[in-house]
């Protein structure tokens, strides 16, 4: 007989949720269903069910509302016997007992618990169908030792009573997987970075003698490109719109040794140079801007194409491998985006340097 | 006189002493239907706090006592009722000898002890939905 205990009842009050009542209501009903049962029914409208077992309820709430009244009325913060009794009468005077009507009478003389007694005595005992855990169950919060309890000596800074850190594992694990993020962005740069090797043979190749150096200042260039907006930069004069379209025969006429009449000897040349156009346009005419004097207006004009070519075709990778480090703000997004389609830049590397080497065998 | 009817009314408060300790006592091996651990989370819900098993089935065996009346006068409703409709028609005599616990009867019995229920107008409930369970627990 260990089922009661009482040191629930302390706690029960804390914890109203749905799931305890629902729980307690179904408990409620099969009881209910089984007294039904004994007195002699053989089934019942789940309307009906739901009702009684819900006064049931309603009862043995009021016995216990009444009981504590009547406790507390003595002065007591626990009931006890007679308290239950003095609440089974109040909630019997409706249907009336006997020895109701004597004032002073003993409690002990309930008619109340004569009848409570003679029921226990005639209704077999009926107990309940299923063996049910003790609930509501309170779960016992399991919380971090404090440094005292651990025995571990704080920081200087924090008190000893405050709960220990966690286990290094779990911050360091947070600190490896940052640098794994930060491993993960290097490697993307340094993709980024093949790719500008790769793009770079297209440059030297254009044929003048001082491009090397001209591509060496491209970078930083091309990052005042960006740095200004192109849309505020001054309109164009019609002449120097021509610089670019000019830098084409002159690349064709360097690689056949300054002769652009000489139509069928660059004819493989070309044909390989109308695939590359956009590419070679995009590279060259930042050098050649250059090449007079470093006309900052022109830069500026010229870099929306710039930009457009190297979304469409080229990945942003290049834009971003110009960008130093002051820049990576800028670029990390371009970055994530660039993560998106990794296999496809890889690929497109991959042909561009198959193509790179295909043209420069005729120049070797 | 008095003093006689005092000694009857000392020896019956004995005796009525007596009566309930032993009562209370047999309730620790009566196993009342409704759990104890149902009574002890309402009675703890309604503030009442009681280390005590015996007193937990007190009123767990009050409470049952009382489904168990209000379950008897709504047996009779039933009885009543269906005899009443067996008189009329004995094409139904065979469905309806169920002894099925209806809204109907339970309003009419817990009337008389204080609770007004109503059935619900247009509530739909079938009879035959608590059948199953029922055969169930048999």
């Amino acid at each position: 007989m260990n089922d009661g205990g009482g040191e629930n009842v302390e706690d029960s009050g804390k914890k109203n949720n749905s799931g305890v009542n629902a729980f307690s209501q179904a408990i409620a009903r099969i009881a209910i269903a089984q007294i039904c049962e004994s007195v002699g029914f053989q089934g019942f409208q789940h309307s009906a069910l739901d009702a009684l077992s819900d006064v049931a309820v309603r009862y043995v709430r009021e016995v216990g509302k009444t009981a504590d009244l009547y406790a507390n009325l003595a002065g007591r913060s626990q009931g006890n016997v007679f308290d239950v009794i003095q609440g089974l009468e109040d909630l019997g005077s409706v249907q009336g007992f006997s020895g109701a009507s004597d004032v002073n009478r003993c409690l002990f003389s309930s008619g109340t618990i004569r009848e409570l007694i003679r029921h226990v005595n005639e209704a077999e005992e009926n107990p309940f169908a299923y063996s049910i855990p003790g609930f509501p169950v309170v779960k016992d919060v399991k919380r971090n030792p404090s440094f005292v309890q651990a025995g571990e000596s704080p920081p200087e800074h924090v008190p000893s009573w405050l709960p220990v850190f966690p286990d290094s594992e779990s911050y360091s694990n947070l600190n490896s997987a940052e640098k794994k993020d930060s491993d993960c962005r290097n490697s993307k740069v340094e993709i980024v970075e093949e790719l500008r090797n790769a793009d770079k043979p297209l440059v030297p190749r254009s044929g003048l003698g001082d491009s090397v150096a001209i591509s060496q200042e491209n970078p930083s260039k091309a990052k005042r490109v960006i740095q200004c907006n192109p849309f505020l930069a001054p309109p164009l004069h019609f002449g120097e719109k021509e610089v670019s379209q000019v830098s084409v025969p002159v690349r064709l006429s360097d690689e056949a040794s300054v002769q652009p009449q000489n139509h069928a000897a660059m004819e493989n040349q070309a044909c390989m140079l109308e695939t590359f156009a956009p590419a070679n346009e995009a590279v060259k005419t930042a050098p050649v801007d250059l090449e007079d004097g470093g006309n900052k207006i022109l830069l500026n004009t010229k870099s929306p194409v710039q930009f457009r070519l190297r979304r469409s075709g080229k990945p942003l990778g290049k834009a971003v491998g110009l960008l130093d480090k002051d820049h990576e703000d800028f670029a990390s997004p371009l970055c994530a985006e660039n993560g998106k389609d990794d296999k496809k830049r890889r690929a497109e590397q991959i042909l561009k340097e198959s193509e790179s080497d295909m043209q420069d065998l005729p120049h070797l | 006189m008095n003093q006689s009817q005092s000694q009857q009314t000392s020896e019956g408060r004995h005796e009525d002493d007596t009566a309930l300790a032993d009562f209370l006592a047999s309730l620790m091996d009566y196993t009342p239907t409704i759990p104890d651990e149902l009574v002890e989370h309402y009675l703890g819900k309604s503030g009442f706090q009681c280390p005590d098993v015996r007193l937990i089935r007190l009123v767990a065996v009050a409470t049952q006592k009382f489904i168990a009346d209000v379950a008897t006068d709504a047996l009779q409703h039933c009885k009543a009722r269906q005899s009443a409709i067996v008189k009329d028609k004995r094409d139904k005599q065979q469905k309806d000898k169920r002894l099925i616990l209806t809204m109907d009867d339970l309003s009419k019995s817990l009337r008389e002890y204080g609770v007004n229920v109503k059935h619900q107008e247009y509530f739909a409930d079938s009879p035959s939905a608590g059948l199953d369970p029922a055969s169930r627990e048999e």
